[in-house]
């Protein structure tokens, strides 16, 4: 009996211990995805269009996209676009929910694998270990890692305070190495206060060793 | 291959068939993964490179070196190696092991065996297409979201691990490496979380970057701040794309792609805000002050404009708010933080009559204020 209870214990304790990743990766996610879709996301736009229009594309769907043919993902974003409104957070946490799903579902299996109760937990506890390091992952996607430009991720620490670059109402490209606290003109016709509204990308700061033209 | 086996070793029907099932899923794969692809950098194998990245992106989920600066990657080669070496050694031996003790019999090792290739696939697959070849090399490899797979291999060990120790006939010495893997792999994901803080600092930091951005977007139908965009969006195409995204009203917050704002879609409303101060400069233009909000929904417009009234009581928006503050006064009566702004205005050369003009994403409607403010001649 009092073995019964311990192992009962023991697996609470384990199930626990395994909800705490699941608990912080959803908090890195709702503290920090960002709505916005960036590089590549934007090449789903036409397929996205197709399917608003109620014209979906079997050619844009099953398009390559470098060395590979994204069919379910594609399907996957667009549907949620329609169905809601196109926002990189919703995508996140699908991705999480996917993440969860399949963990849970190798607990279970490794849970009914095993004939012990100090086993189960064993398991329980141990297959929650690697859930850990999926949060990296996923937390990358949720502030979109990515994305094949070798000078498009710099460290939290590489990001700098750039002059805000900015067109005009009609297009004309403007300086964009004005100095801190200037003024930038839209296209002589409007102009916003101050240049540091928008930090830079991450995409076009590299860090500072390895671009010397930034401001 | 697990299939394979197992139908080889009891021949029922229900295996042949997810093995035909299996064995289809695989050609159709490899059909479309070798098509022609002439632009592809695959065709630049680098053996060498491939290796590297491999052990690079295996130890990856342990080192975290996505963030990290080249300097630390080329640093960080002997530490991979080690891991990789260390992952290969229990790959090895748990199959090998699994392949004595009958280990494919069992559900949870086959699941285990599975992800570990799939892992060790995927990872050189990945390592193939951007470490092994000239061009992104392996700050190109380290930044793609396609090495997250590669934290299926340590998962596959532990569920092969398991499945080894729950088996009945298991050896002393069989338990012991088994038992001295699930350590390592606490022990490498315990390690691992000590770059957390600085992932917080990183998460933070690329959130304060994209929300700027993010407010651009939502004005870029009709003022698109191309540099800025063009970080974000590299098709040269994003104009349009930006308007048909925009009319189909798919980015929440994003304003239609017109200029002059019909009577029709105006809403005129006294509470939406105020323009509270111009400040003459002269041939420098104007700066301009004040506040916007949806009163009754205790927010921030979706985005804000100053524009000029015309006399059919349509409005041409002539700049975007992009610079918000907070107003104390605002928040005491209700209204929501940041909801001043401010914002220069230069180079208009007639007589406008300005009003400010708050959009509202959900009923798809600008509200303006009632009168104008209408400014002096000879600087606008």
């Amino acid at each position: 009996m009092r073995e019964k209870n311990s192992g009962r214990t023991m697996r609470l304790l384990c199930l626990s211990v395994s909800t705490l990743p699941v608990l912080y990766l959803s908090m890195f996610i709702y503290r920090f995805a960002s709505p916005l879709p960036v590089h590549d996301q934007w090449d789903n736009v036409p397929f996205i269009v197709s399917m608003k229009e109620g014209r979906t594309s079997l050619s844009l769907l099953v398009r390559f996209h470098v060395e590979h043919l994204p069919v379910i993902p594609r399907l996957f974003f667009a549907v949620l676009a329609c169905l809601f409104t196109w926002d990189n957070r919703l995508e996140c946490w699908v991705t999480f929910v996917f993440t969860v799903m399949i963990f849970s579902l190798l607990c279970w299996v490794a849970v009914k694998a095993a004939a012990k109760g100090e086993r189960i937990a064993y398991v329980a506890l141990d297959s929650d270990i690697p859930l850990s390091l999926w949060h990296k992952s996923v937390a990358d996607l949720a502030v979109r890692i990515d994305a094949g430009l070798a000078n498009s991720n710099p460290g939290a620490d590489c990001i700098h305070r750039v002059p805000l670059a900015v067109d005009s109402v009609g297009g004309t490209p403007h300086d964009n190495h004005l100095s801190h606290g200037s003024r930038r003109s839209f296209g002589g016709q409007w102009a916003s206060g101050t240049s540091d509204i928008i930090r830079d990308s991450p995409q076009a700061v590299p860090c500072a060793h390895e671009r010397q033209d930034v401001a | 291959m697990i299939l394979l086996r197992q139908y080889l070793a009891h021949t029922n029907g229900k295996t042949l068939l997810e093995l035909a099932v299996a064995v289809a899923l695989v050609v159709v794969s490899l059909t479309l993964l070798i098509s022609p692809q002439p632009h592809s950098p695959m065709y630049n194998f680098n053996f060498g490179g491939v290796l590297r990245g491999v052990c690079l992106v295996l130890a990856n989920p342990f080192l975290d070196l996505s963030r990290s600066a080249p300097d630390h990657l080329a640093g960080s080669l002997v530490l991979t190696i080690s891991i990789s070496l260390v992952l290969a050694s229990f790959f090895v031996w748990l199959v090998l092991r699994g392949r004595k003790d009958a280990g494919f019999d069992s559900s949870l090792y086959s699941i285990g065996l599975a992800l570990a290739c799939w892992a060790i696939l995927s990872s050189a697959m990945i390592a193939s297409a951007r470490g092994g070849l000239g061009g992104l090399g392996l700050e190109g490899l380290v930044q793609s979201r396609y090495i997250s797979y590669a934290v299926l291999l340590p998962v596959g060990l532990t569920l092969m691990s398991v499945a080894l120790m729950l088996r009945p006939p298991t050896t002393l010495r069989s338990d012991f490496i088994c038992q001295a893997w699930i350590y390592i792999s606490i022990a490498l994901a315990a390690w691992s979380l000590y770059s957390e803080p600085a992932r917080l600092r990183w998460g933070r930091a690329l959130h304060d970057v994209y929300e700027p951005i993010f407010a651009l977007l939502k004005i870029a139908p009709v003022f698109p701040v191309d540099a800025e965009l063009s970080r974000v969006i590299e098709r040269a195409d994003r104009t349009e794309l930006i308007k048909e995204i925009s009319q189909h009203r798919l980015i929440r917050g994003m304003t239609p792609p017109i200029r002059r704002i019909p009577a029709g879609m105006l809403v005129v409303n006294d509470k939406v805000g105020n323009i509270d101060k111009v400040t003459d400069q002269l041939e420098n233009g104007m700066d301009i002050e004040g506040w916007a909000a949806l009163p009754w929904k205790h927010e921030l417009p979706d985005a804000s404009f100053v524009g000029n009234l015309n006399e059919d009581g349509s409005v041409d928006l002539l700049a975007p708010i992009l610079i918000h503050k907070s107003r104390a006064d605002i928040q005491a009566m209700g209204g929501p933080s940041e909801s001043g702004w401010q914002l220069h205005l230069s180079g208009v050369s007639s007589q406008r009559n300005i009003v400010l003009v708050a959009y509202d994403w959900t009923t798809n409607k600008f509200y303006r204020k009632p009168t104008p403010i209408r400014t002096a001649p000879h600087n606008l």
